[in-house]
């Protein structure tokens, strides 16, 4: 269906502008990306408001964000299956967020997430894919120091919203950071493809785990 | 019909940017990659 609107806008565009082939090759590839992306988190706030968890939701999806862009991680094959995984996970953690927390569990969980992101950053980000390997020296170390600096952001953050009292939003921000770290280890690939229905389980995985 | 045809640039050089993080580390928070088109991976170079 995505791919579908995405040819006729750029058929549309290509009428309009009377641009070659190649370039409409390329507004497609926009176009297709920018509905993906656009739909899915349309339909995260959608639910999330529907279900009366749109601030936790909220702050989980632009820490997963955050994070995502610069990690990378595994991938659905199919934009529906995408669409499907990526929702109901953003959703699912939105709600768990939203549930009130010990003290002392949030702090062990703060703690705990810290050392898993900066141990992950150091052995597997980025996560490359297939279509998107990610193996060259230079793009992996500059992928980790941002990770890094983000990791540091976010914690920072996290010990304003302590010092402020304010530990409503901790929760979301822990889950948003852990789930787009998760989905760069081997085993958040394995756990990918088991929901992707793939054959060759974990092969992205695989190839991380040796870059 | 003047500010069609910015709408128009506007709108195609967000597709061209969005196209291009295709070939860059960057990731979308869209957990699937379509596959890069010949064109750009040729521009890339």
């Amino acid at each position: 269906m995505i791919d579908s609107l995405s040819r006729r806008i750029a058929a549309w565009l290509a009428h309009q502008l009377s641009i070659d082939s190649d370039t409409k090759e390329i507004y497609q590839y926009g176009l297709n990306l920018l509905i993906l992306n656009l739909l899915e988190v349309l339909l995260i706030l959608l639910i999330s408001i529907l279900i009366d968890k749109l601030y936790t939701t909220l702050v989980v999806l632009i820490v997963f964000t955050v994070f995502r862009g610069v990690v990378g991680g595994a991938h659905m094959s199919t934009p529906g299956r995408c669409l499907l995984v990526g929702t109901v996970q953003i959703v699912i953690l939105g709600i768990i967020a939203a549930m009130p927390i010990n003290a002392t569990i949030l702090y062990v969980l703060l703690f705990g997430t810290l050392l898993f992101n900066l141990g992950i950053t150091i052995k597997w980000v980025p996560g490359g894919t297939e279509k998107k390997p990610m193996s060259e020296p230079t793009v992996r170390r500059r992928s980790k120091i941002i990770s890094f600096m983000i990791t540091l952001s976010w914690l920072i953050v996290i010990l304003i919203l302590i010092y402020k009292s304010n530990t409503k939003y901790i929760l979301p921000m822990i889950l948003g950071g852990l789930s787009a770290m998760f989905l760069v280890t081997p085993v958040g690939y394995r756990f990918n493809a088991i929901l992707d229905v793939k054959p060759n389980l974990g092969k992205g995985g695989e190839k991380n785990e040796i870059l | 019909m003047k500010y069609y045809s910015i709408f128009l640039k506007v709108f195609t050089a967000v597709l061209v940017f969005v196209a291009s993080t295709g070939i860059s580390s960057f990731c979308w928070v869209g957990q699937y990659e379509p596959d890069v088109p010949k064109a750009l991976k040729e521009k890339a170079l």
